[in-house]
Protein backbone atom coordinates (compact mmCIF):
# COMPACT_ATOMS: atom_id res chain seq x y z
CA UNK A 1 0.00 0.00 0.00
CA UNK A 2 1.58 3.21 -1.16
CA UNK A 3 0.89 6.28 0.86
CA UNK A 4 1.28 9.79 -0.50
CA UNK A 5 4.13 11.72 1.07
CA UNK A 6 3.29 15.09 2.67
CA UNK A 7 5.08 16.82 -0.18
CA UNK A 8 2.90 15.00 -2.70
CA UNK A 9 -0.23 15.93 -0.79
CA UNK A 10 0.66 19.62 -0.66
CA UNK A 11 1.76 19.61 -4.29
CA UNK A 12 -1.42 17.96 -5.49
CA UNK A 13 -3.62 20.27 -3.43
CA UNK A 14 -1.85 23.22 -5.04
CA UNK A 15 -2.34 21.56 -8.43
CA UNK A 16 -6.06 21.13 -7.82
CA UNK A 17 -6.38 24.73 -6.67
CA UNK A 18 -4.52 26.14 -9.65
CA UNK A 19 -6.39 23.95 -12.15
CA UNK A 20 -9.76 25.02 -10.81
CA UNK A 21 -8.72 28.68 -10.82
CA UNK A 22 -7.60 28.21 -14.42
CA UNK A 23 -11.05 26.82 -15.16
CA UNK A 24 -12.72 29.91 -13.70
CA UNK A 25 -10.34 32.14 -15.67
CA UNK A 26 -11.20 30.26 -18.86
CA UNK A 27 -14.91 30.76 -18.27
CA UNK A 28 -14.33 34.47 -17.59
CA UNK A 29 -12.31 35.16 -20.74
CA UNK A 30 -14.17 37.60 -22.99
CA UNK A 31 -13.67 35.50 -26.11
CA UNK A 32 -17.22 35.62 -27.38
CA UNK A 33 -20.17 37.63 -26.16
CA UNK A 34 -22.63 35.66 -28.24
CA UNK A 35 -25.21 33.64 -26.34
CA UNK A 36 -23.68 30.26 -25.75
CA UNK A 37 -25.37 27.36 -27.46
CA UNK A 38 -23.58 24.75 -25.38
CA UNK A 39 -23.98 24.65 -21.63
CA UNK A 40 -20.57 23.73 -20.23
CA UNK A 41 -20.42 20.68 -17.95
CA UNK A 42 -19.29 21.13 -14.37
CA UNK A 43 -15.71 19.96 -14.86
CA UNK A 44 -14.39 21.11 -11.48
CA UNK A 45 -17.18 19.30 -9.66
CA UNK A 46 -16.47 16.11 -11.64
CA UNK A 47 -12.74 16.37 -10.96
CA UNK A 48 -13.39 16.89 -7.25
CA UNK A 49 -15.60 13.80 -7.08
CA UNK A 50 -13.11 11.66 -9.02
CA UNK A 51 -10.30 12.78 -6.69
CA UNK A 52 -12.34 12.18 -3.53
CA UNK A 53 -12.82 8.56 -4.60
CA UNK A 54 -9.20 8.07 -5.60
CA UNK A 55 -7.32 10.00 -2.96
CA UNK A 56 -9.41 12.04 -0.55
CA UNK A 57 -6.33 13.60 1.03
CA UNK A 58 -5.75 15.68 -2.09
CA UNK A 59 -9.09 17.44 -1.78
CA UNK A 60 -9.85 18.33 1.85
CA UNK A 61 -13.25 19.92 2.46
CA UNK A 62 -11.83 23.39 3.06
CA UNK A 63 -10.10 23.38 -0.30
CA UNK A 64 -13.31 22.29 -2.02
CA UNK A 65 -15.26 24.90 -0.08
CA UNK A 66 -12.86 27.64 -1.10
CA UNK A 67 -12.85 26.66 -4.78
CA UNK A 68 -16.62 26.37 -5.07
CA UNK A 69 -17.28 29.53 -3.08
CA UNK A 70 -14.88 31.39 -5.35
CA UNK A 71 -16.66 30.10 -8.44
CA UNK A 72 -20.04 31.05 -6.94
CA UNK A 73 -18.81 34.59 -6.36
CA UNK A 74 -16.94 35.12 -9.61
CA UNK A 75 -19.29 33.39 -12.04
CA UNK A 76 -22.49 35.25 -11.12
CA UNK A 77 -24.15 32.23 -9.55
CA UNK A 78 -26.38 32.09 -6.47
CA UNK A 79 -23.99 32.73 -3.59
CA UNK A 80 -23.15 29.70 -1.46
CA UNK A 81 -25.56 27.33 -3.19
CA UNK A 82 -23.00 25.75 -5.52
CA UNK A 83 -20.51 25.39 -2.66
CA UNK A 84 -23.16 23.86 -0.40
CA UNK A 85 -24.18 21.23 -2.93
CA UNK A 86 -20.66 20.41 -4.13
CA UNK A 87 -19.25 20.00 -0.62
CA UNK A 88 -22.28 17.97 0.45
CA UNK A 89 -21.88 15.61 -2.52
CA UNK A 90 -18.12 15.26 -2.07
CA UNK A 91 -18.43 14.59 1.66
CA UNK A 92 -21.09 11.97 0.96
CA UNK A 93 -18.64 10.33 -1.45
CA UNK A 94 -15.85 10.54 1.13
CA UNK A 95 -17.97 8.68 3.69
CA UNK A 96 -18.97 6.00 1.17
CA UNK A 97 -15.64 5.90 -0.54
CA UNK A 98 -14.92 2.23 0.06
CA UNK A 99 -18.07 1.20 -1.80
CA UNK A 100 -17.03 3.24 -4.83
CA UNK A 101 -13.47 1.87 -4.68
CA UNK A 102 -14.75 -1.69 -4.90
CA UNK A 103 -16.93 -0.95 -7.93
CA UNK A 104 -15.89 -1.43 -11.53
CA UNK A 105 -15.67 1.77 -13.50
CA UNK A 106 -19.15 1.44 -14.97
CA UNK A 107 -20.66 1.08 -11.53
CA UNK A 108 -18.79 4.16 -10.37
CA UNK A 109 -19.93 6.07 -13.44
CA UNK A 110 -23.54 5.14 -12.74
CA UNK A 111 -23.17 6.19 -9.11
CA UNK A 112 -21.70 9.54 -10.14
CA UNK A 113 -24.54 10.03 -12.63
CA UNK A 114 -27.07 9.47 -9.86
CA UNK A 115 -25.25 11.90 -7.57
CA UNK A 116 -25.11 14.52 -10.34
CA UNK A 117 -28.82 14.11 -10.96
CA UNK A 118 -29.69 14.41 -7.27
CA UNK A 119 -27.38 17.42 -6.91
CA UNK A 120 -29.06 19.11 -9.87
CA UNK A 121 -32.54 18.42 -8.54
CA UNK A 122 -31.52 19.62 -5.06
CA UNK A 123 -30.23 22.87 -6.57
CA UNK A 124 -33.47 23.40 -8.48
CA UNK A 125 -35.50 22.52 -5.42
CA UNK A 126 -33.65 24.98 -3.17
CA UNK A 127 -34.00 27.70 -5.79
CA UNK A 128 -37.69 26.92 -6.26
CA UNK A 129 -38.39 26.90 -2.51
CA UNK A 130 -36.82 30.34 -2.15
CA UNK A 131 -38.72 31.54 -5.25
CA UNK A 132 -35.49 32.28 -7.09
CA UNK A 133 -35.09 32.02 -10.82
CA UNK A 134 -34.23 28.52 -12.06
CA UNK A 135 -32.53 27.64 -15.34
CA UNK A 136 -34.76 26.27 -18.11
CA UNK A 137 -35.19 22.49 -18.22
CA UNK A 138 -33.40 22.03 -21.54
CA UNK A 139 -30.29 23.74 -20.12
CA UNK A 140 -30.53 21.61 -17.00
CA UNK A 141 -30.81 18.42 -19.06
CA UNK A 142 -28.00 19.41 -21.40
CA UNK A 143 -25.64 20.22 -18.57
CA UNK A 144 -26.48 17.02 -16.73
CA UNK A 145 -26.03 14.90 -19.86
CA UNK A 146 -22.74 16.54 -20.84
CA UNK A 147 -21.42 16.27 -17.28
CA UNK A 148 -22.20 12.56 -17.16
CA UNK A 149 -20.62 12.01 -20.58
CA UNK A 150 -17.50 13.93 -19.55
CA UNK A 151 -16.85 11.94 -16.39
CA UNK A 152 -14.64 9.21 -17.99
CA UNK A 153 -12.48 11.85 -19.68
CA UNK A 154 -12.13 13.79 -16.45
CA UNK A 155 -11.12 10.59 -14.66
CA UNK A 156 -8.56 9.87 -17.37
CA UNK A 157 -7.00 13.33 -17.14
CA UNK A 158 -7.10 13.30 -13.34
CA UNK A 159 -5.33 9.96 -13.05
CA UNK A 160 -2.53 11.18 -15.31
CA UNK A 161 -2.12 14.62 -13.71
CA UNK A 162 -2.42 13.56 -10.07
CA UNK A 163 -1.04 10.04 -10.55
CA UNK A 164 -3.93 8.44 -8.75
CA UNK A 165 -5.75 5.25 -9.52
CA UNK A 166 -8.18 3.08 -7.70
CA UNK A 167 -5.74 0.15 -7.73
CA UNK A 168 -3.23 2.11 -5.65
CA UNK A 169 -5.70 2.53 -2.88
CA UNK A 170 -6.28 -0.93 -1.48
CA UNK A 171 -9.09 -0.93 0.97
CA UNK A 172 -8.54 -2.63 4.29
CA UNK A 173 -11.09 -5.36 4.05
CA UNK A 174 -11.56 -7.74 6.95
CA UNK A 175 -12.30 -10.72 4.70
CA UNK A 176 -9.47 -10.27 2.29
CA UNK A 177 -6.05 -11.43 3.54
CA UNK A 178 -3.45 -8.72 3.59
CA UNK A 179 -0.91 -9.07 0.83
CA UNK B 1 0.67 0.49 12.76
CA UNK B 2 -2.91 -0.03 11.81
CA UNK B 3 -4.22 1.11 15.19
CA UNK B 4 -2.01 4.18 15.13
CA UNK B 5 -3.25 5.12 11.68
CA UNK B 6 -6.82 4.55 12.69
CA UNK B 7 -6.49 6.82 15.72
CA UNK B 8 -4.94 9.44 13.53
CA UNK B 9 -7.72 9.14 10.98
CA UNK B 10 -10.43 9.21 13.61
CA UNK B 11 -9.03 12.29 15.30
CA UNK B 12 -8.71 14.34 12.12
CA UNK B 13 -11.90 12.72 10.88
CA UNK B 14 -14.01 14.04 13.73
CA UNK B 15 -12.40 17.46 13.42
CA UNK B 16 -13.09 17.45 9.70
CA UNK B 17 -16.66 16.37 10.31
CA UNK B 18 -17.25 19.40 12.53
CA UNK B 19 -15.55 21.59 9.94
CA UNK B 20 -17.73 20.22 7.16
CA UNK B 21 -20.87 20.77 9.20
CA UNK B 22 -19.84 24.36 9.97
CA UNK B 23 -19.03 24.98 6.33
CA UNK B 24 -22.34 23.57 5.11
CA UNK B 25 -24.27 25.72 7.59
CA UNK B 26 -22.23 28.74 6.50
CA UNK B 27 -22.86 28.10 2.80
CA UNK B 28 -26.57 27.62 3.35
CA UNK B 29 -26.70 30.80 5.45
CA UNK B 30 -24.90 32.66 2.68
CA UNK B 31 -27.44 31.35 0.18
CA UNK B 32 -30.32 32.48 2.38
CA UNK B 33 -28.68 35.89 2.83
CA UNK B 34 -28.34 36.12 -0.95
CA UNK B 35 -32.02 35.30 -1.27
CA UNK B 36 -33.38 37.45 1.55
CA UNK B 37 -31.17 40.51 1.33
CA UNK B 38 -30.19 40.31 -2.31
CA UNK B 39 -28.84 43.87 -2.74
CA UNK B 40 -26.50 43.48 0.21
CA UNK B 41 -25.24 40.07 -0.96
CA UNK B 42 -24.73 41.39 -4.48
CA UNK B 43 -22.80 44.32 -3.04
CA UNK B 44 -20.49 41.86 -1.31
CA UNK B 45 -20.07 40.06 -4.62
CA UNK B 46 -19.32 43.21 -6.61
CA UNK B 47 -16.83 44.33 -3.96
CA UNK B 48 -15.02 41.00 -4.31
CA UNK B 49 -15.11 41.06 -8.13
CA UNK B 50 -13.85 44.63 -7.97
CA UNK B 51 -10.82 43.43 -6.03
CA UNK B 52 -10.08 40.40 -8.17
CA UNK B 53 -10.96 41.03 -11.80
CA UNK B 54 -9.07 44.25 -12.64
CA UNK B 55 -5.97 42.60 -11.19
CA UNK B 56 -6.36 39.61 -13.49
CA UNK B 57 -5.79 41.73 -16.57
CA UNK B 58 -2.27 40.41 -17.01
CA UNK B 59 -3.59 36.86 -17.16
CA UNK B 60 -6.45 37.71 -19.48
CA UNK B 61 -4.49 39.88 -21.91
CA UNK B 62 -2.45 37.21 -23.73
CA UNK B 63 -5.37 34.86 -24.30
CA UNK B 64 -7.75 37.63 -25.39
CA UNK B 65 -5.10 38.98 -27.77
CA UNK B 66 -4.49 35.53 -29.20
CA UNK B 67 -8.17 34.93 -29.84
CA UNK B 68 -8.44 38.35 -31.49
CA UNK B 69 -5.48 37.51 -33.72
CA UNK B 70 -7.16 34.30 -34.82
CA UNK B 71 -10.30 36.24 -35.64
CA UNK B 72 -8.27 38.82 -37.57
CA UNK B 73 -6.56 36.12 -39.59
CA UNK B 74 -9.91 34.68 -40.47
CA UNK B 75 -11.02 38.05 -41.77
CA UNK B 76 -7.77 38.55 -43.80
CA UNK B 77 -8.76 35.42 -45.58
CA UNK B 78 -11.63 37.11 -47.37
CA UNK B 79 -10.29 40.64 -47.37
CA UNK B 80 -10.84 41.27 -51.08
CA UNK B 81 -14.53 40.47 -51.10
CA UNK B 82 -14.94 42.43 -47.88
CA UNK B 83 -13.27 45.44 -49.47
CA UNK B 84 -15.58 45.33 -52.47
CA UNK B 85 -18.58 45.05 -50.19
CA UNK B 86 -17.41 48.00 -48.10
CA UNK B 87 -16.94 50.19 -51.20
CA UNK B 88 -20.47 49.51 -52.35
CA UNK B 89 -21.80 50.15 -48.87
CA UNK B 90 -19.84 53.41 -48.60
CA UNK B 91 -21.33 54.62 -51.87
CA UNK B 92 -24.82 54.02 -50.53
CA UNK B 93 -23.95 55.60 -47.18
CA UNK B 94 -22.78 58.83 -48.82
CA UNK B 95 -26.20 59.27 -50.31
CA UNK B 96 -27.78 58.61 -46.92
CA UNK B 97 -25.42 61.05 -45.22
CA UNK B 98 -26.46 63.78 -47.60
CA UNK B 99 -30.11 63.04 -46.94
CA UNK B 100 -29.54 63.01 -43.19
CA UNK B 101 -27.75 66.35 -43.23
CA UNK B 102 -30.55 67.97 -45.17
CA UNK B 103 -33.15 66.48 -42.84
CA UNK B 104 -31.24 67.63 -39.78
CA UNK B 105 -31.09 71.18 -41.01
CA UNK B 106 -34.76 71.15 -41.92
CA UNK B 107 -35.63 69.67 -38.55
CA UNK B 108 -33.60 72.32 -36.73
CA UNK B 109 -35.37 75.07 -38.68
CA UNK B 110 -38.80 73.66 -37.91
CA UNK B 111 -37.99 73.18 -34.24
CA UNK B 112 -36.79 76.75 -34.09
CA UNK B 113 -39.96 78.02 -35.77
CA UNK B 114 -42.10 76.17 -33.25
CA UNK B 115 -39.93 77.21 -30.27
CA UNK B 116 -39.58 73.60 -29.11
CA UNK B 117 -37.55 73.18 -25.95
CA UNK B 118 -35.24 70.23 -26.40
CA UNK B 119 -34.28 67.97 -23.53
CA UNK B 120 -30.67 67.98 -22.47
CA UNK B 121 -28.37 65.93 -24.66
CA UNK B 122 -27.27 62.57 -23.36
CA UNK B 123 -23.59 62.16 -22.68
CA UNK B 124 -21.72 58.92 -22.31
CA UNK B 125 -18.58 57.31 -20.93
CA UNK B 126 -16.77 54.54 -22.76
CA UNK B 127 -15.35 51.50 -21.03
CA UNK B 128 -13.50 48.36 -21.94
CA UNK B 129 -15.00 44.88 -21.56
CA UNK B 130 -12.91 43.04 -18.98
CA UNK B 131 -14.55 39.64 -18.76
CA UNK B 132 -17.41 37.50 -19.80
CA UNK B 133 -20.02 36.63 -17.16
CA UNK B 134 -18.43 33.20 -16.81
CA UNK B 135 -21.76 31.77 -15.87
CA UNK B 136 -23.18 29.06 -18.05
CA UNK B 137 -26.64 30.56 -18.07
CA UNK B 138 -26.08 34.28 -17.67
CA UNK B 139 -25.40 36.74 -20.48
CA UNK B 140 -23.39 39.57 -19.01
CA UNK B 141 -19.96 41.17 -18.98
CA UNK B 142 -17.83 43.16 -16.58
CA UNK B 143 -16.50 46.53 -17.75
CA UNK B 144 -13.82 48.75 -16.26
CA UNK B 145 -16.09 51.61 -15.21
CA UNK B 146 -17.44 51.92 -11.69
CA UNK B 147 -18.50 54.28 -8.95
CA UNK B 148 -15.31 56.28 -9.45
CA UNK B 149 -16.53 57.09 -12.96
CA UNK B 150 -19.98 57.99 -11.68
CA UNK B 151 -21.70 54.91 -13.07
CA UNK B 152 -25.07 54.19 -11.49
CA UNK B 153 -27.18 51.07 -11.48
CA UNK B 154 -29.69 50.90 -14.33
CA UNK B 155 -27.86 53.01 -16.88
CA UNK B 156 -27.98 51.83 -20.47
CA UNK B 157 -24.92 50.37 -22.18
CA UNK B 158 -24.53 50.54 -25.95
CA UNK B 159 -21.92 49.71 -28.49
CA UNK B 160 -21.41 52.38 -31.15
CA UNK B 161 -24.87 51.86 -32.58
CA UNK B 162 -27.38 49.87 -30.59
CA UNK B 163 -28.41 48.96 -27.09
CA UNK B 164 -26.39 46.16 -25.49
CA UNK B 165 -27.75 45.98 -21.97
CA UNK B 166 -27.97 47.76 -18.66
CA UNK B 167 -25.73 48.22 -15.66
CA UNK B 168 -26.57 45.69 -12.95
CA UNK B 169 -24.13 45.84 -10.07
CA UNK B 170 -21.55 48.58 -9.61
CA UNK B 171 -18.21 48.24 -7.86
CA UNK B 172 -15.57 50.89 -7.23
CA UNK B 173 -13.82 50.46 -10.55
CA UNK B 174 -15.81 47.78 -12.33
CA UNK B 175 -19.44 47.09 -13.04
CA UNK B 176 -21.57 44.38 -14.57
CA UNK B 177 -23.54 44.87 -17.76
CA UNK B 178 -26.55 42.57 -18.07
CA UNK B 179 -27.11 41.95 -21.78
CA UNK B 180 -30.53 42.23 -23.39
CA UNK B 181 -30.05 38.60 -24.45
CA UNK B 182 -30.12 37.40 -20.83
CA UNK B 183 -33.27 35.58 -19.77
CA UNK B 184 -33.86 37.96 -16.85
CA UNK B 185 -33.64 41.09 -18.99
CA UNK B 186 -36.87 42.77 -20.07
CA UNK B 187 -36.93 46.28 -21.44
CA UNK B 188 -39.88 48.46 -22.51
CA UNK B 189 -39.51 49.34 -26.19
CA UNK B 190 -41.39 51.19 -28.90
CA UNK B 191 -41.81 49.78 -32.42
CA UNK B 192 -41.35 52.83 -34.52
CA UNK B 193 -43.66 53.74 -37.36
CA UNK B 194 -46.73 52.30 -35.63
CA UNK B 195 -45.69 53.37 -32.10
CA UNK B 196 -46.61 50.00 -30.65
CA UNK B 197 -45.35 49.39 -27.16
CA UNK B 198 -43.75 46.05 -26.34
CA UNK B 199 -41.40 44.37 -23.90
CA UNK B 200 -38.07 43.14 -25.22
CA UNK B 201 -37.24 40.06 -23.20
CA UNK B 202 -34.11 37.98 -23.68
CA UNK B 203 -34.19 34.23 -24.08
CA UNK B 204 -30.52 33.28 -24.41
CA UNK B 205 -30.52 33.73 -28.17
CA UNK B 206 -29.11 36.55 -30.27
CA UNK B 207 -32.65 37.65 -31.18
CA UNK B 208 -34.65 38.53 -28.03
CA UNK B 209 -38.41 38.17 -28.22
CA UNK B 210 -40.91 41.04 -28.39
CA UNK B 211 -43.75 40.36 -26.00
CA UNK B 212 -47.03 42.08 -25.10
CA UNK B 213 -47.34 43.89 -28.42
CA UNK B 214 -50.66 45.73 -28.37
CA UNK B 215 -51.79 44.94 -31.90
CA UNK B 216 -49.85 42.46 -33.94
CA UNK B 217 -51.40 43.59 -37.22
CA UNK B 218 -49.58 46.90 -37.12
CA UNK B 219 -46.11 45.40 -36.67
CA UNK B 220 -44.12 44.35 -39.72
CA UNK B 221 -40.70 42.77 -39.99
CA UNK B 222 -38.20 45.54 -40.69
CA UNK B 223 -39.77 48.06 -38.33
CA UNK B 224 -37.33 49.95 -36.14
CA UNK B 225 -37.25 49.26 -32.40
CA UNK B 226 -36.17 51.94 -29.92
CA UNK B 227 -36.36 52.13 -26.15
CA UNK B 228 -39.58 53.76 -24.97
CA UNK B 229 -38.28 55.28 -21.75
CA UNK B 230 -41.25 53.87 -19.83
CA UNK B 231 -40.46 53.02 -16.26
CA UNK B 232 -37.91 55.80 -16.11
CA UNK B 233 -34.88 53.52 -16.15
CA UNK B 234 -33.69 54.12 -19.70
CA UNK B 235 -33.76 57.28 -21.75
CA UNK B 236 -36.19 57.10 -24.65
CA UNK B 237 -35.22 56.70 -28.31
CA UNK B 238 -32.11 54.57 -27.95
CA UNK B 239 -31.81 52.34 -31.00
CA UNK B 240 -32.36 48.64 -30.26
CA UNK B 241 -32.70 47.06 -33.70
CA UNK B 242 -35.25 45.82 -36.21
CA UNK B 243 -38.26 43.57 -35.99
CA UNK B 244 -37.86 40.12 -37.52
CA UNK B 245 -40.22 37.20 -37.64
CA UNK B 246 -38.57 34.21 -35.95
CA UNK B 247 -38.80 30.61 -37.09
CA UNK B 248 -41.37 30.07 -34.33
CA UNK B 249 -43.54 32.82 -35.97
CA UNK B 250 -42.92 35.11 -33.03
CA UNK B 251 -41.79 38.70 -33.40
CA UNK B 252 -38.15 39.06 -32.42
CA UNK B 253 -35.58 41.84 -32.42
CA UNK B 254 -32.61 41.77 -34.74
CA UNK B 255 -30.20 43.71 -32.52
CA UNK B 256 -28.33 46.66 -33.98
CA UNK B 257 -25.44 46.10 -31.59
CA UNK B 258 -22.77 43.74 -32.89
CA UNK B 259 -22.34 41.14 -30.16
CA UNK B 260 -19.51 39.50 -32.08
CA UNK B 261 -17.26 42.50 -31.56
CA UNK B 262 -17.94 43.80 -28.09
CA UNK B 263 -14.66 45.21 -26.90
CA UNK B 264 -15.76 48.63 -25.77
CA UNK B 265 -19.11 49.75 -24.40
CA UNK B 266 -20.69 53.16 -24.08
CA UNK B 267 -22.52 53.81 -20.84
CA UNK B 268 -25.21 56.47 -21.28
CA UNK B 269 -25.39 58.96 -18.41
CA UNK B 270 -29.01 59.46 -17.55
CA UNK B 271 -30.86 61.06 -14.68
CA UNK B 272 -34.60 60.54 -15.08
CA UNK B 273 -36.73 63.64 -14.71
CA UNK B 274 -38.65 63.90 -11.46
CA UNK B 275 -42.15 62.45 -11.77
CA UNK B 276 -44.99 64.95 -11.66
CA UNK B 277 -47.45 63.87 -8.99
CA UNK B 278 -49.22 67.08 -8.00
CA UNK B 279 -50.52 68.99 -10.99
CA UNK B 280 -51.37 72.16 -9.09
CA UNK B 281 -47.77 72.72 -8.14
CA UNK B 282 -46.90 73.12 -11.78
CA UNK B 283 -48.75 76.39 -12.22
CA UNK B 284 -47.49 79.47 -10.47
CA UNK B 285 -44.78 79.83 -7.86
CA UNK B 286 -44.63 77.58 -4.84
CA UNK B 287 -46.38 79.46 -2.07
CA UNK B 288 -45.42 79.42 1.60
CA UNK B 289 -47.79 77.18 3.57
CA UNK B 290 -49.46 79.92 5.66
CA UNK B 291 -50.08 82.06 2.63
CA UNK B 292 -51.38 79.12 0.65
CA UNK B 293 -53.95 78.28 3.33
CA UNK B 294 -55.18 81.91 3.35
CA UNK B 295 -55.58 81.82 -0.39
CA UNK B 296 -57.62 78.63 -0.17
CA UNK B 297 -59.95 80.20 2.38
Amino acid sequence: MKRATPMQIVGNRALFLSLSMLGILFLLLPISMLPKGIIWPEITFLAAMALVIRNPKYVPFWLLGFVFLASDFLLAQPLGLGAFIAVLACEYLRRNRSAFLEMLFFGEWFGIAVILFIAGILRRLLLAITLAETVPWWAFGMQLGLSILCYPFVVGVISVLFRVSKAQETVSHPVRPAT
Amino acid sequence: MATQKDDDVNFTGSLARIGVAIFLVFALALFLLWRIDNPRAERIRTALIDRVIPNMDWAMAPVSKASQMVKNFQSYDRIYSQNQELRRELQRMKAWREAALQLEQENARLLDLNKVKLSAKLSFISGKVLTDSGSRFRQSAIINLGQLDGVTEGWAAMDGLGLVGRIAGVGKSSSRVLFVTDTSSSIPVLIKPSNQRAILSGDNTLTPTLQFIESYQQVKPGDRIVTSGDGGVFPAELLVGQVTLGADSQFRAQLAADFRRLEFLRVIRYAPTAPINEPDRLIGPILPDTFASEVVE
